[in-house]
């Protein structure tokens, strides 16, 4: 009869356990979120103008003149006909950037003073061929990693054709160079 | 607290808000686990009994992020542990510091399953700016089981999507997650 006791008790108790149904709780957090958004910024810092010396030019055939700025600051060179330069340099351009990318420079020659006057440099009316796939051949490569720390340098040269018996004078003409992400 | 004696059975019921407990002296526990159960259905034991608490811990930080004009996502994966944003898709973009968020349950008995429920998506938002944050449970923890009292740790993360073009500015939101206590 006692063990019988028990064992009913103890029914009732596993069936009390058994049959209390879990307590759910519920509760809520607030999450917050942030982010900061920046534009990407390029910058281009002209140092240097391109200068491509003093030319004795031949007067009887013409010649070349490079300013092979590939590799890095240059200085011009007779690479055809019988002229003579003397002095010179390439140009240089800085580079600044807030992000870590690779830019594509785009270079195109445009006249100074004549509104036909590109891939030439100017003297009143008088020119000389001076072109933008040279200048794209004798500059940094259209390619260029750049960094946030820098430093970002764009070396800028070109080639020079000048005629037999080119008429003296101070010649000039415009390189407009764009970067792009 | 709750103590009685009844003739030779003594026998002692603790209750307080993080467990219940139950104490014999004697040896015959008849009378004894009788009237604790008394006491349990008597109203002891309810919600206040398990102060179980939620609180956030850590905001979720994207970080800097520096974009330029393509479309672009960031991603915190904090699904199995502390994470920290990077560039998921898109064109040039670069991102800096942050961390995933953290949610902390503190669990106030062992075995309790914790279930966190999060929104699909919600607006970071500045002025009239806005960008869509998305993918937060699939890159956050969602549940877990306590195995001892105490705190556990929630890491909560998501698929930021930032438009080409996107204001700069310091944006911000705020989600509601639900979180769900199974006492066992």
């Amino acid at each position: 009869m006692k063990l019988l006791r028990y064992a009913l008790v103890g029914t009732v108790v596993l069936g009390l356990i058994a049959g209390k149904s879990a307590d759910t709780l519920a509760a809520t957090a607030d999450v917050t979120a942030t982010a900061t958004i920046v534009a990407s910024a390029l910058t281009l810092t002209k140092d240097t103008d391109i200068d491509l010396g003093s030319i004795i030019a031949d007067s009887i055939g013409p010649c070349t003149i490079t300013l092979n700025a590939s590799a890095g600051a240059a200085v011009p060179a007779k690479t055809a006909g019988n002229c003579s330069v003397a002095g010179g340099t390439s140009g240089k351009i800085t580079v600044g950037t807030n992000i870590a990318s690779t830019v594509t420079i785009g270079y195109t020659i445009v006249g100074t003073g004549t509104a036909t006057a590109a891939n030439q440099l100017e003297s009143a009316a008088l020119t000389m061929p001076f072109t933008g796939a040279n200048v794209t051949a004798m500059s940094t490569a259209t390619n260029l990693p750049v960094t946030v720390a820098g430093p970002n340098v764009i070396h800028v040269g070109g080639v020079l054709t000048v005629a037999a018996a080119q008429a003296p004078g101070v010649y000039t003409g415009k390189v407009t160079v764009t970067v792009n992400y | 607290m709750y103590y009685g004696n009844r003739g030779e059975k003594t026998f002692l019921c603790l209750s307080s808000s993080l467990s219940f407990r139950l104490v014999w002296v004697k040896k015959s526990n008849v009378i004894f686990i009788s009237v604790c159960l008394l006491v349990l259905f008597g109203g002891t034991l309810d919600d206040s009994a398990h102060a179980a608490s939620v609180s956030m811990v850590q905001p979720i930080s994207f970080g800097t992020i520096i974009v330029a004009s393509s479309n672009v996502t960031v991603e915190i994966n904090a699904i199995n542990a502390a994470a920290a944003p990077h560039i998921a898709s898109g064109g040039l973009a670069q991102v800096s510091d942050g961390a995933s968020g953290l949610v902390q349950v503190f669990s106030d008995t062992p075995g309790q399953s914790i279930i966190l429920t999060y929104p699909d998506s919600i607006l970071l938002t500045n002025g009239g700016s806005a960008m869509t944050l998305n993918g937060i449970a699939s890159r956050s923890k969602q549940s877990a089981v306590s195995t001892s009292v105490g705190p556990i740790n929630f890491n909560v993360g998501g698929l930021l999507h930032i438009d080409g073009g996107q204001a700069s500015a310091n944006y911000s939101g705020t989600m509601t997650v639900n979180v769900t206590i199974n006492n066992p």
